[in-house]
């Protein structure tokens, strides 16, 4: 015996449907189990309509809404699973982070491949997921604005650490200006949605807690960026080497610049060299004597990965425009004694200092550490001496 | 009058109960299912559309259990039944619960005796 007509049963179904139901297989179990509880109290005689409303007033309307999220998330295993990789490569990823970290304090090798594939594995593996993941999982959802600024800070404050220590490009947007910026939109819209639901606090933990982990993480690895002993050495030896050549050259031209006394272009050249070779000498010991305050002859180990000496030094009473002037004149100098094309070619390609015409490689050796500082100046000083001697020697 | 269980405390056991119903019967529906449990529980468990679907659908997905479409009229239900898997997992899954029923018991009621 029949007690729901099919009209009952389509009335059903399009008010479920209203009420959240969207899924197919889930609608049709959902009306079944409606019509199994009414046909109850149709046998004790009421009537549909207020068999349905009774049954309705016992079911808060958000229940379908959940219902069908929940089925969703409990069935879906594709999501299942994207959550056992996020916590994989979230797990993967700081670990190596953390082993590149250790790896750089001692100076031991390895160290900048540890914390690149570490931080790319968080960023691009784990950050996304959990950023989809924790947006799905909500049943009324909040602002995407916010997943996506949080997820924008997060890469910036993981990324520019990184890029800093590994002195690639773009440090100064990934490193200053990106994070600031966004984490002055991501705080106000955060606390705003925070503060309009008060009681979602489950999710506002986790946020605040990866958020404070990655950014203590972060910080962590600026303290810890010490440049590898690699590069120390290798700069050391080419400083050193530097040095040696540009003695070879100083003495030869000395001597050549005292045969051709006399000349008027000889004595231009001769000024300017001598102000920039001074300038330059005086730049390095002062670097030398910043980290070496107790000016012992041979600079520790330690003084050579000074990271303060290049830039306090250089911002100095204005070191850069003087450096870059005095650059400027022997350069010029040199090249209108330049004799033909070739000649040009080679002044040109010996003192073309990109790194303090170019604001960013400018600012890139800013932050360079004694040593590499110490190297770089070094080799200006030697590509003066061979272009100075290019020059005598064709003059004679 | 039974005293109402909630659906907090419900929630772990609810799967061992759709399990143990299913176990005990070649096939049920969601209601059947709701039914059963309310009579053999006194009363005192009144499971929630909202709480038994979800359950019902993740040991679908899990495997342990199998579906089976029956048009009735303009309705469509579904059954449900224990798969291979489904019924030596069920069985040490029960074995299990009620091992944990009796531990509970221990920790509520130390001194039986006194109670």
């Amino acid at each position: 015996m029949n007690y729901l007509t099919n009209e009952n049963i389509d009335y059903i179904y399009s008010d479920v449907q209203k009420k959240g139901i969207t899924m197919t297989g889930l609608l049709n179990e959902m009306v079944d189990h409606i019509c199994c509880c009414i046909e109850i109290e149709l046998k004790k005689g009421n009537d549909f309509q207020t068999a349905y409303n009774n049954l309705m007033n016992t079911v808060e309307d958000s229940t379908f809404k959940n219902l069908q999220h929940q089925d969703l998330l409990s069935t879906n295993l594709k999501f299942q699973n994207m959550k056992k990789a996020m916590f994989l490569t979230g797990l993967i990823g700081t670990l190596l982070l953390f082993m590149g970290v250790m790896f750089k304090i001692q100076h031991w090798p390895g160290a900048g491949i540890c914390m690149v594939l570490g931080v790319f594995s968080i960023v691009f593996g784990f950050l996304p997921m959990f950023f989809y993941t924790s947006y799905v999982e909500q049943v009324e959802k909040k602002n995407v604005f916010l997943y996506i600024l949080g997820y924008l800070t997060l890469i910036f404050l993981l990324l520019g650490p990184l890029f800093k220590i590994m002195h690639w490009p773009l440090t100064d947007i990934l490193f200053y200006y990106g994070p600031l910026t966004l984490a002055a939109l991501f705080l106000p819209v955060y606390l705003v949605s925070v503060f309009r639901k008060v009681n979602e606090t489950k999710t506002n933990f986790i946020f605040i807690i990866v958020i404070l982990g990655i950014g203590y993480t972060s910080l962590f690895m600026l303290t810890s960026g010490n440049v590898s002993l690699e590069v120390i050495y290798k700069c050391d030896s080419t400083y050193h080497q530097n040095l040696k050549i540009t003695g070879l050259f100083a003495a030869k031209n000395d001597s050549l610049i005292a045969k051709l006394q006399g000349k008027q272009q000889i004595e231009t050249v001769k000024a300017n060299a001598v102000a920039l070779k001074n300038e330059i000498n005086d730049l390095m010991l002062k670097m030398i004597h910043y980290a070496n305050p107790d000016a012992s002859t041979e600079i520790e180990i330690k003084s050579k990965g000074n990271k303060k000496a290049c830039r306090k030094i250089m911002d100095q009473d204005d070191n850069t425009m003087k450096l870059n002037d005095l650059l400027q004149k022997f350069r010029n100098s040199l090249l209108t004694l330049a004799k033909d094309d070739f000649q040009k070619q080679i002044i040109d390609a010996h003192t073309d200092f990109n790194l303090f015409n170019n604001i960013s490689d400018y600012s890139n050796f800013k932050n360079y550490t004694l040593i590499e500082a110490l190297a770089t100046l070094s080799s200006i000083q030697k590509n003066l001496q061979i272009s100075e001697f290019e020059i005598l020697t064709s003059i004679n | 009058m039974a005293i109402m269980i909630s659906n907090d405390l419900l929630k772990g056991s609810l799967r061992t109960i759709v399990l143990k119903l299913l176990a005990e019967n070649q096939q049920l529906y969601g209601y059947e299912i709701t039914q059963k449990v309310e009579e053999l529980s006194k009363g005192s468990i009144k499971l929630t559309f909202g709480a038994l679907y979800p359950v019902l659908h993740k040991l679908e997905a899990e495997g342990y259990v199998q579906t089976e479409t029956v048009n009735i009229g303009k309705r469509i239900r579904i059954y449900y039944k224990l798969t291979k898997d489904g019924k030596s997992w069920a069985a040490s899954k029960l074995d299990e619960f009620i091992e944990y029923v009796k531990v509970m018991n221990y920790i509520l009621n130390p001194y039986p005796s006194m109670a």
